[in-house]
């Protein structure tokens, strides 16, 4: 795309293409999708944006997007209470929440350690997770973020943080994607992996 | 195995081409810049599905065109096998074998080996250390896949691990993240190290022979494998150099400096090696790989001297092809300018082969 566009299009083509996946042809089908809409229905869609920007909450508890304080998982009464699995975002509980096989709780790290993205172990939600632990019924951790090194690495990192602890942790088998994959998981693949998760054994230590 | 003929459309300066090979040798000649080198580099697609010569694919689409295609037709064990590189202008390359695109690129390399020698490999003997690791890289990758995840990971490892570094310059060091980072790339340090042990080890052999019988015994030559980690373990070296990485904001020890050295005569071949030393030292490399691929594929990979006389003599030259011959090397293609000095030494030799003659890109055959 070669051809300048009108300011006031070329200002939601630049918003758009901040998105991840979204190309300037994409962004510019977009705008102009959405003019075609009526301007109370974008007004809605850009009342939801700002919402969820100003008021976006996370669970107390597990660290995941929600409505309250503490989330729909979190505060409910049948979940079982000695299971964390930690994944790396929202798209991952909802993959293992649909292959119907895991009834534990969850613990959002919000992201995988990588320098070169700019992200450290601070910026996850590592504290809050050690800080749950303390005065936490859990018996076990269950490690289901993504088979790539930088998936490695954050397991790693918080399997000797949490050599503290006397908690049994446990892996899905590598190679299985989670949500942040969520096109290549397959559902029974995860599924079974939950089920049959191996005791994390620290393969580095040679 | 070996190529049959090979068709080629908007490829360099090949509009369209039909080429039909002979199982032997196979002789390209004409002037630089005629489009002889460019047959080779089409071939070199067909095994490894990129250019041996440029990084991208564009650059070898004839000017003007927005559609290139490349297409083989290999006979491996008494099969007919049908390769085609397609490749359109801002989308994605695709090969297919015998029709079915492959998903994964990877899949396809290895089972058409060809081995390359042209003048800018001459960068190989020369050249900085990275070029010495990516053909033995490249080599090992051909016949262990698992390699090839191993030092991915490996670079992706030290990637991060250089940032982490960068990033603590004058900030706080985290130690807790670099530990990790310690013992994630010592264990694939580790496993890399091994193969390339394991590998040079044999690859010197092949080397040895090769050189011995180029230059007819008349020198002797050694191959070196240089590795930090001959005398350390791969995370003492790293906790061992931790202030100089500090202080150079990079990890400064591991596999990723490893290198090889030759000599000739106890000398040095990159430092006070003659030109003529030189290149045999890199042909031997290359009849090395071709063997090694052999003897681990089953496989005679295609040969393909890209100007065999730089910088060698005649008698040279003419060693080189008895050699080649005797050791029942398989299918070959040889480019030159100077079609009656390659002709005059096959036909010394009394060894047959096929001649092509390239003119502004396109064949004539003369067998
Ligand atoms: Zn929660």
């Amino acid at each position: 795309m070669h051809t300048e566009l009108p300011k006031i299009l070329e200002d939601v083509v630049n918003a758009f293409t901040r998105l991840p996946g979204i190309g300037r042809r994409t962004a510019l089908r977009m705008a102009l999708a959405q003019l075609k809409k009526s301007r109370e229905e974008t007004r809605l869609m850009a009342q939801a944006l700002l919402t969820l920007a100003e008021q976006v909450k996370f669970c107390r508890i597990c660290r995941n997007i929600s409505d309250h304080e503490i989330c729909s998982i979190c505060s409910h009464p049948k979940r079982d209470r000695t299971l964390i699995c930690i994944v790396e975002d929202i798209r991952d509980i909802i993959a293992i929440e649909n292959t119907g096989q895991y009834n534990g709780l969850y613990h959002v790290l919000g992201g995988i350690i990588s320098p070169v993205e700019g992200i450290s172990p601070s910026h996850l939600n590592i504290e809050s997770l050690l800080q749950r632990l303390q005065d936490n019924e859990a018996t076990e951790i269950i490690m289901a973020l993504n088979a790539t090194m930088e998936g490695d690495t954050t397991v790693f990192y918080l399997y000797r943080k949490l050599q503290a602890f006397n908690i049994k942790i446990s892996t899905i088998a590598r190679g299985v994607s989670v949500g942040s994959e969520l096109e290549n998981a397959d559902e029974t693949t995860l599924g079974r992996s939950i089920i049959n998760r191996l005791p994390y054994e620290n393969v580095f230590k040679k | 195995m070996y190529l049959r003929s090979l068709e080629l459309l908007h490829f360099k300066n090949y509009p369209e081409a039909v080429f039909q090979f002979s199982e032997g040798i196979n002789c390209l000649t004409g002037p630089n810049g005629s489009g002889k080198t460019s047959v080779l580099d089409a071939i070199h697609y067909l095994s490894l599905c990129k250019s041996y010569f440029t990084a991208t694919d564009a650059q070898n689409m004839m000017r003007g065109e927005s559609l290139m295609m490349i297409k083989g037709i290999f006979e491996k064990s008494g099969k007919e096998e049908e390769v085609i590189c397609h490749f359109k202008a801002g989308q994605k390359k695709q090969m297919r074998l015998n029709g079915k695109e492959y998903s994964r690129l990877a899949d396809h390399i290895g089972l058409f080996p060809v081995v390359m020698i042209a003048p800018t490999d001459h960068e190989l003997i020369t050249g900085g250390s990275e070029e010495r690791r990516r053909f033995i890289d490249r080599i090992i990758s051909q016949v262990n896949r698992t390699y090839l995840e191993q030092l991915n990971g490996y670079l992706r490892t030290l990637e991060q691990r250089n940032v982490l570094l960068r990033n603590a310059a004058g900030a706080k060091m985290d130690f807790e993240t670099l530990e990790v980072y310690n013992q994630q790339m010592a264990g694939f340090a580790g496993s890399i190290y091994a193969e390339r042990k394991k590998f040079c080890e044999e690859f010197e052999k092949h080397f040895i022979r090769f050189y011995d019988l180029i230059t007819e015994s008349s020198e002797e030559t050694g191959f070196l494998y240089e590795s930090q980690l001959h005398e350390n373990t791969p995370l003492d070296l790293l906790h061992s150099s931790f202030q100089k990485d500090c202080t150079n904001q990079f990890t400064t020890t591991g596999i990723h400096k490893d290198d090889l050295s030759f000599s000739v005569n106890g000398m040095n071949v990159k430092r006070y090696g003659s030109q003529g030393q030189q290149k045999s030292v890199l042909i031997a490399l290359k009849l090395a790989h071709f063997n090694y691929i052999y003897e681990h594929k089953c496989m005679k990979p295609i040969m393909m001297f890209d100007d065999l006389f730089d910088r060698l003599d005649d008698a040279r030259v003419e060693q080189i092809i008895h050699l080649v011959q005797q050791q029942n090397f398989g299918q070959m293609f040889i480019t030159h300018t100077a079609e009656y000095r390659l002709d005059a030494i096959l036909n010394n030799a009394g060894i047959d082969h096929s001649f092509f003659r390239i003119k502004n890109g396109s064949a004539l055959i003369r067998i």
